[in-house]
């Protein structure tokens, strides 16, 4: 009987096409804040009701996203099932990539994105919340201090980057008090390759990505999945 | 699996989290931040992320004026040139 | 017939990036999208960005040219065309900027120069009904410079850039009626310009130029109508 609920299509093209149209807008507008955009909302905005036509909406806006703007909808699992992201599917060379520029404040993020990630990555995929903030002090960021570029930093790292995505956050009873235990968010997954993360973090630290056994496994594995 | 296993053993380079970012800190800034505690400037945390953005597949928003806002009703007046 | 491809999504998505693109920039991002830029470039900009807006038209997006008020650089922006109840859902800037934003053009529109001063600007907190404070303020201007939303000149002065008059022109339009002035020589919106002392009609600062050069020595009004002696009288 499932086939009925979910495989119900607007029966007037014309309303249809609307709807894509509008749904590919909505993505565009939601991707603004980079939080993953809510089923429930799409519904509510977008299908108002018809919430039996999300799936034939939502492959055709997809479609479009991908042919005319190069962005992959990518619709996430666990605990953000139901949410999607956008991540950009274009394969651009270097100087190609320099034609897209960011403002300085997402630039900014995106450095402290990338260091807390390298971190997570290079410890074996999870850091402690108390030692990513003692080592973040060797960058000039105090947990507990306003940060003249990032402002209330601790919210930003475990609220803003969590939100979107790109961290994942556990909290682990076995320690007195319970702290948080740091992970890859799925948004993390999606944008950036461990391939890329290690060869980036082996730049900095001045190693070869050979030198980390663990590490070029998971590239391996990484991979050997993107293959298949 | 068992030999990858104990390819992880006989791994002779450990991370350290606060290594690491000391060399993040040494790297962007050329090494002109000496003191720890300075940390990076503002331009270098927008440097950084200036050279890793490339790499992710982040996508570019969409940024508008119009439609962004509700008209007003604004009362008429005559210039007076 | 020219296919829709990577490069027209390369385009696209460098346009959402910056909003705007002068010439040199175009060329240079048409010229990476593997078109050769030497020959005929007019023609392919023509193309190519047709062709964009074909794809974008269904979502209320449009690259639409336009000049530079203060220069007569020509840009091409990347513009939304409709106001509607999805696109109110943007959030690049917080509904409470977005209100200093409209009171910004407000004072803009209305001042017979186009131009408004850096502290006028900041007095414009004080007719919101939530309160901006002044710091935050000043960094939203700045982010409205940084957007290239709003240009400030070398004396401080806020004036809107052609990526505002090209994507609000119908919006300045319906809304300040009794305030906006057309350039007499290209018909468009003039905020910024020379005026005639005789008949108080408005040119844009490139408009009139190309006309005086034309003209010679005894220059006159461009107003068909007027056409009195121009007495090199400019309006800021
Ligand atoms: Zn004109
Ligand atoms: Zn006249």
């Amino acid at each position: 009987q499932t086939q009925g609920r979910f495989g119900v299509e607007i029966s007037d093209p014309v309303e249809k096409e609307k709807r894509v149209n509008e749904l590919v807008q909505y993505m565009l507008i939601m991707d603004q804040k980079k939080i993953p955009i809510k089923k429930r909302d799409i519904n509510r905005v977008i299908l108002k009701g018809q919430n039996r036509a999300f799936n034939g909406v939502m492959e055709e806006a997809a479609e479009k996203l991908l042919e005319v703007y190069g962005f992959k909808i990518i619709e996430l699992q666990d605990k953000l099932k139901d949410s999607y992201i956008l991540v950009n599917n274009l394969e651009l060379n270097e100087s190609q990539k320099k034609l897209i520029n960011t403002n300085q404040k997402d630039n900014a993020e995106m450095g402290l994105v990338f260091v807390i990630l390298g971190m997570i990555f290079m410890n074996q995929n999870v850091i402690h919340e108390d030692e990513m903030w003692h080592a973040l002090k060797k960058l000039g960021i105090f947990q507990d201090d306003l940060h003249s570029t990032f402002g209330n930093v601790k919210n930003l790292i475990m609220k803003e980057f969590v939100r979107k995505g790109y961290l994942r956050t556990e909290l682990n009873t076995s320690t007195d008090p319970p702290t948080n235990d740091i992970y890859w968010g799925q948004r993390a997954e999606h944008e950036i390759t461990k391939r890329n993360m290690l060869s980036m973090v082996c730049d900095i630290n001045e190693t070869q990505p050979s030198d980390w056994t663990y590490q070029m496994q998971l590239v391996m594995q990484e991979d050997q999945g993107s293959q298949q | 699996g068992k030999k990858k296993a104990q390819a992880l053993k006989t791994d002779f380079l450990r991370f350290n989290a606060a290594d690491f970012c000391d060399k993040v800190r040494i790297k962007v800034s050329n090494g002109i931040s000496k003191k720890e505690n300075y940390g990076l400037s503002h331009d270098d945390w927008v440097k950084l992320g200036r050279t890793i953005t490339p790499f992710f597949r982040s996508t570019p928003v969409l940024n508008f004026m119009c439609g962004a806002f509700q008209r007003d009703v604004v009362p008429k007046k005559k210039r007076t040139v | 017939m020219e296919v829709f491809g990577d490069g027209h999504r390369l385009f696209i998505q460098s346009m959402m990036s910056r909003g705007m693109m002068n010439i040199s920039e175009v060329k240079e991002v048409i010229s990476e999208c593997g078109l050769d830029v030497e020959t005929e470039f007019k023609d392919k900009v023509v193309k190519f960005v047709r062709l964009i807006n074909q794809h974008i038209g269904p979502i209320n997006l449009e690259i639409r040219k336009g000049l530079e008020e203060e220069n007569g650089q020509p840009y091409y922006i990347l513009a939304n065309t409709a106001e509607t109840s999805i696109s109110r859902l943007s959030s690049t800037y917080s509904p409470n900027e977005l209100e200093l934003f409209k009171k910004l053009i407000e004072s803009i529109v209305e001042n017979e120069d186009g131009k408004i001063g850096s502290l006028a600007a900041m007095n414009l907190t004080d007719k919101l009904e939530k309160k901006i404070g002044k710091e935050e303020a000043e960094n939203f201007f700045n982010r409205l410079e940084d957007d290239r939303w709003i240009r400030k000149n070398t004396n401080g002065k806020i004036s809107l850039s052609v990526r505002s008059i090209v994507e609000l022109d119908q919006y300045i339009k319906d809304v300040y009626p009794d305030y906006v002035k057309f350039c007499s020589l290209c018909t468009k919106l003039c905020l910024q310009g020379r005026g005639c002392e005789n008949c108080g009609a408005k040119f844009h600062i490139r408009c009139s130029n190309v006309f005086f050069n034309k003209q010679g020595s005894n220059k006159t009004c461009p107003e068909p109508n007027c056409r009195a002696p121009w007495g090199q009288v400019v309006i800021h």
